[in-house]
């Protein structure tokens, strides 16, 4: 009888704990991710003429702090507060001003405190919208970027961040398909590349497109830019993994081996191509495949980050290639990197994932499951339309409300003068 | 051996092979002008609006 009383005696779970070195870990992830938003800056502020690189600038580190308010407030509750409604579209108000945000929050992060996953999930809300920069670049009302990022973070990032992260009370939809969605390939640069080129569609050409020529005016800063955002990655995707164990290890691997194959590779390609090794397309290559490996790299092993990383540096390139035979003004190629990246990268996590890397994962196509080919797909498919018609919508109202672009004069000055009164070099 | 590695592999040889076929060096006037910023241009910085 005693022995029978222990024998079915049910002991409490332990309570959760901090791990001190899975919160060291993701604070300098969070640190990290942070970084790559003014490094975004660089990286686009080079890539535009003299005239507008501190309105480039300005733009993602105005982003940082706009967003990291807007989050605060509603964003994060939106993304990733108690499901509304039961149906995982989008979160509640009940985390509003970080509301309850305290703690532990096992159905998250078991090992670290909830406000530290919440700013780490900031630092992906921040950069998402400065990633649409590029395509409106040098040509876009400074107070109509300023509200366009408030609300595109409210209508389309937050509900998309849901949709695949949502985990508290009832998941996330796409997530209960079996979506997967690492580090943010769908929510952040497919929403964000879709939302790049609706906006280039919607806002015109810049005067003088395909007339005079556009190009970078200081590389090393592109390159200073792109070496940061690879350094920042590692927070973006290793971090991920919200501890500090193996699986990070892994995603940190995968990550740096498909930035280098994307680098390799575009490189290479406009060697072939133009006779030359170009600087600029080692920069975006090395990020198309940092773009790329982004929903894969908790899923996929070194082998088939080469693959990925490859398949980035092609794709992106031939994208760019295509935008210009279009005809169409994304300034910066924020669709061609970002969009197509994303999408080859959704696809070849259906492609490659496997088990023996993250058991909470699934398999492929290569390791057995061509069904997850299909989730993937209905995830790309879900983002690219819910971006590209809410940014349709949110342009269209600002452009009827206050404009969306600069008079021809201010755009022919330049914006640093026009828009913010300053100018980045003396002569 | 597995596939995705020679995969890998000879994605990168293919390459690292195509190196040492491809020309030293290029006029900068030969660039051309048709990607946009984040294509190939290596051009010096001399266009209107610059």
């Amino acid at each position: 009888m005693f022995y029978a009383s222990v024998l079915f005696q049910t002991t409490p779970p332990a309570p959760p704990k901090i791990d001190f070195g899975d919160t060291s870990w993701v604070l300098i992830s969070t640190a990290l991710v942070m970084l790559m938003t003014p490094a975004l800056g660089f990286f686009y502020g080079g890539l535009v003429r003299r005239k507008n690189v501190l309105s480039t600038i300005m733009h993602s580190f105005f982003t940082l702090a706009v967003v990291s308010v807007v989050w605060m407030l509603w964003g994060y509750t939106l993304a990733f507060g108690p499901d509304a409604g039961g149906i995982g579209v989008i979160g509640s108000l009940d985390w509003a001003g970080l509301n309850n945000v305290t703690g532990i929050n096992t159905n998250y992060a078991p090992t670290i405190p909830h406000q530290l996953f919440m700013m780490f999930q900031m630092m992906f809300a921040v950069i998402t919208p400065a990633l649409i920069t590029g395509a409106f670049a040098e040509r876009k009302r400074f107070k109509a970027f300023a509200i366009f990022i408030v609300l595109w973070v409210t209508f389309v990032y937050s509900p998309i961040a849901h949709w695949v992260w949502g985990a508290q009370g009832t998941v996330g939809w796409l997530k209960s398909l079996g979506a997967l969605d690492f580090a943010g390939g769908t929510v952040v640069h497919i929403a964000s590349g879709v939302a790049a080129l609706v906006a280039a569609l919607v806002l015109g050409k810049r005067l003088g497109y395909g007339k005079e020529e556009m190009e970078a005016h200081d590389v090393p800063m592109v390159v200073l830019g792109a070496g940061l955002l690879w350094f920042g990655w590692f927070g973006f995707n290793a971090g991920s993994a919200l501890q500090a164990n193996e699986l990070a290890v892994s995603a940190f691997t995968v990550t740096h081996l498909s930035a280098a194959m994307g680098a390799i590779t575009w490189a290479t390609l406009s060697w072939i191509r133009q006779g030359a090794p170009s600087v600029l397309g080692a920069a975006a290559g090395a990020v198309a495949g940092l773009v790329a490996i982004t929903p894969a790299s908790g899923y996929v092993n070194p082998q088939a980050a080469l693959i990925i990383g490859f398949g980035a540096g092609t794709i992106c390139y031939f994208s760019v290639l295509l935008k210009t035979k279009l005809g169409f003004d994304d300034a910066l190629d924020v669709f061609a990197v970002h969009g197509m990246g994303g999408i080859w990268g959704a696809i070849a996590t259906g492609l490659f994932a496997t088990k023996t890397v993250n058991a909470a994962g699934n398999d492929g196509l290569f390791y057995g499951n061509p069904g997850q080919v299909l989730v993937q797909l209905a995830g790309v498919g879900a983002t690219v339309a819910w971006s590209g018609v809410m940014t349709f919508i949110i342009l269209k109202l600002i452009d009827v409300v206050i404009g969306l672009r600069v008079d021809n004069k201010d755009e022919l000055a330049g914006l640093d003068s026009s828009m913010h009164g300053e100018n980045a070099y003396q002569s | 051996m597995d596939i995705l590695l020679i995969i890998g592999l000879v994605l990168f040889l293919g390459q690292f092979i195509a190196w040492a076929l491809l020309p030293n060096s290029k006029q900068v006037a030969e660039t051309s002008v048709e990607f946009s910023s984040l294509g190939d241009e290596a051009k010096s910085k001399v266009a209107v609006g610059n």
